[in-house]
C-alpha cells in the first residue's frame, strides 16, 4: 500500500471514530477441566474516539478477551461496555482483524472482502463497486479473482484488513494482526496501517506482543497482566510516524526500556507462562 | 510434482507389466484355471456380441446407480441435520455407527423376507451399503467446521443461517466427497452381493454362472467389467472433487 496512489476520498468519507468505554468489566471462562479462570477482571478503560490504543502483555493476560468483548463476540459477566452510546454488536461497523487472517479458502479475494457486507441489503452492483474500491485502497485490485492460497501472508492480511474496512468501521479491533508475518512484511504493513489510520481515523484497539510495534503505532499503550490493566502509558512521539524513524528518537528508547522491563517482570513472575515451557 | 504425462506413462507401463504377468501366469498355471489375455478378449467379444454382457451390465448399473442415488438423497440431508443440531447428532450417531459396523450381509434374509427377491431388495442392499459412510462423513464434515472462520463470520454480523450456508456447508465438501467415494465402492460390492443372494441377475449372476461352470475366460471378463465400473465411478468422483476444490491450488 505504501507505494499506491492516494486513497480515493469517497471510500471512507463518513468515518469517524467512536469512543470505547469499559466500566468494571469482568469475564470468566471455564476451562476444559472445569477450572474457572477470570480472563478479564474489573477493567475500567476509557478510549477516546479516533485514538490508537495498543494492548500489550504476556499470553493469557486478557488482551484478546477484551477485544472480543468490544466487538460483541463475547458478553461481559459483569460491568458494561459502550461504543459511543450503544452496546457492542458484531457487524461491519466494528472491523475485526485476526492474527491468522481467517480468509474463506474457497472464496475469491473479492468474495472474501464482500463477505462482510453481504446481508446488509446492498444490491449486487453496489456491493461489487464497494469491494472494488476497497481492494484498490489496499492495492490488491488485480488479485480480485484469485484465491487466498495463491497469495503471500502479507497479501492475505491485507485482504483481511480490506474485509474489516469495507464496512466503514468507526472502531477497528486488531488481534495481533502482524504476528505471523515475516519481519519486513510486518514493517511494511505497519506503515500501511498508519497511513490508513491517519487518513480515516477510526478508533483502534490493537493487541500485540511486540513493544516496538506498540510504540510505533499507538497514542497510548496499555499493559495488561492477569486480566487487569496494570499500566496506562501515553505515547507522545510525533506523528506521522514510520517504522524507520521511530528508532532514532531518544524518547522512544526510554519508553521501550520501561515497557520491556515491565513485561519481562510479568512473564518471569508467572510460573504458568509460555516462557517456562507450558502450553 | 511429477508431470501428469509422466504419471500417465508410468501407469501404462505398470498396465503392460500386469498384462505380461497375467500372460506368464496363464502359460505356467494349468490352462483351465487362468485364461490368457487373448482368450479373455475373445470371450469378451463373444459376450458382447450375443448381448449377454450389455444386458447384465445394464441390469447391474440400474441396481448400483439407483441404490447409490437413494443413499445420497437420504444420507446428505441426514448428515447435515445431524451436524447442524448437535444434540440430535450426538443422540443418533451411536446407532449409525452400530449399523455401520454390522456386516450388511447379515440383513439379507430379513430383506428378502420383507422386500422379496426383485429390484426393491437389490436397491435396498446397495442403499444399505452406501448410506453409512456418506452419513458419517457428512456429519463429521459439518461438525469439523473451522471455529476460526465461524467466529470471523459472527464478527461481521452474519446470521447463523448465513454462517451455515457460507462457512459450514462448503467446508464440509471434502468430507462429503470422501464419503461418496467410500459409499460408491461399498455400493458396488453390495450390488454383486445382492445379485448373488437375491434373484440371480446382472454381472453378479454371470459371475456365479461362469465361476461355477469353470468358464474362466468369461468369468475373467465379468471380473474386469466390475473393476472397470469401480474405476470409472471413483474417477468421476475424483474429477468432481478436483473441480469443487480448485481453490486449494
Amino acid at each position: 500500500m505504501s507505494d499506491h496512489p492516494p486513497v480515493p476520498e469517497m471510500v471512507h468519507s463518513s468515518t469517524r471514530g467512536r469512543a470505547i468505554r469499559f466500566a468494571k468489566v469482568s469475564k470468566d471462562f471455564t476451562t476444559g477441566n472445569g477450572r474457572r479462570i477470570s480472563a478479564v477482571r474489573q477493567v475500567d478503560l476509557e478510549i477516546a474516539e479516533q485514538q490508537f490504543v495498543a494492548l500489550i502483555g504476556p499470553s493469557g493476560c486478557g488482551k484478546s478477551t477484551l477485544l472480543r468483548l468490544a466487538d460483541g463476540l463475547l458478553e461481559p459477566d459483569m460491568g458494561q461496555i459502550k461504543l459511543g452510546d450503544t452496546s457492542p454488536r458484531p457487524g461491519p461497523a466494528t472491523g475485526m482483524v485476526f492474527q491468522n487472517f481467517r480468509l474463506i479458502p474457497w472464496r475469491s479475494i473479492a468474495g472474501n472482502v464482500g463477505f462482510a457486507l453481504e446481508g446488509q441489503g446492498l444490491d449486487t452492483a453496489e456491493l461489487n463497486q464497494r469491494v472494488r474500491m476497497q481492494l484498490e485502497q489496499v492495492g490488491l485490485a488485480q488479485w480480485a479473482n484469485h484465491y487466498p492460497a495463491q497469495l503471500s501472508g502479507g497479501m492475505r492480511q491485507r485482504v483481511a484488513l480490506a474485509r474489516a474496512l469495507i464496512g466503514r468501521p468507526d472502531v477497528l479491533l486488531m488481534d495481533e494482526p502482524f504476528a505471523s508475518l515475516d519481519a519486513q512484511t510486518r514493517e511494511l504493513m505497519q506503515d500501511d496501517l498508519l497511513a490508513l489510520w491517519e487518513h480515516h481515523r477510526p478508533t483502534v484497539l490493537f493487541v500485540t506482543h511486540s513493544v516496538d510495534e506498540a510504540l510505533l503505532l499507538a497514542d497510548r499503550v496499555i499493559v495488561m497482566g492477569g486480566g487487569a490493566v496494570l499500566e496506562d502509558l501515553t505515547i507522545d512521539l510525533p506523528r506521522p510516524r514510520r517504522s524507520t524513524d521511530a528508532r532514532r528518537v531518544a524518547e522512544y528508547g526510554r519508553l521501550r526500556e520501561h515497557l520491556w522491563s515491565r513485561i519481562r517482570d510479568l512473564v518471569l513472575a508467572d510460573p504458568a507462562s509460555a516462557f517456562f515451557g507450558r502450553r | 510434482m511429477a508431470s501428469p504425462w509422466l504419471v500417465a506413462a508410468m501407469r501404462l507401463g505398470v498396465l503392460a507389466l500386469l498384462l505380461l504377468l497375467w500372460a506368464l501366469a496363464a502359460d505356467n498355471v494349468s490352462r483351465n484355471i487362468i485364461p490368457s489375455p487373448l482368450e479373455t478378449l475373445e470371450a469378451a467379444e463373444r459376450l458382447w456380441a450375443d448381448g449377454r454382457l450389455p444386458g447384465a451390465l445394464g441390469t447391474s448399473l440400474v441396481t448400483y446407480l439407483g441404490g447409490f442415488a437413494l443413499a445420497v438423497v437420504f444420507a446428505l440431508p441426514l448428515g447435515i441435520v445431524m451436524g447442524a443440531f448437535g444434540l440430535l447428532g450426538r443422540t443418533i450417531e451411536i446407532y449409525v455407527y452400530a449399523l455401520a459396523a454390522t456386516p450388511r450381509v447379515a440383513f439379507i434374509p430379513l430383506i428378502i423376507l420383507t422386500l422379496g427377491l426383485g429390484i426393491e431388495a437389490k436397491l435396498f442392499v446397495v442403499f444399505l451399503g452406501a448410506v453409512m459412510p456418506i452419513i458419517i462423513n457428512t456429519y463429521a464434515g459439518v461438525r469439523q467446521a473451522d471455529p476460526d472462520l465461524v467466529e470471523m463470520a459472527r464478527s461481521v454480523g452474519a446470521s447463523r443461517g448465513r454462517t451455515f450456508r457460507a462457512i459450514v456447508l462448503p467446508g464440509a465438501v471434502p468430507y462429503v466427497l470422501a464419503g461418496l467415494r467410500i459409499g460408491a465402492t461399498i455400493g458396488l460390492i453390495n450390488t454383486v452381493v445382492a445379485e448373488l443372494y437375491t434373484a440371480v441377475t446382472g454381472l453378479g449372476g454371470l459371475l456365479a454362472l461362469y465361476g461355477n461352470t469353470f468358464r474362466m475366460a468369461e468369468y475373467f471378463v465379468i471380473v474386469l467389467t466390475l473393476a472397470a465400473i469401480g474405476v470409472v465411478v471413483t474417477e468421476l468422483l475424483r474429477l468432481l472433487e478436483l473441480r469443487l476444490t480448485r481453490w486449494s491450488n
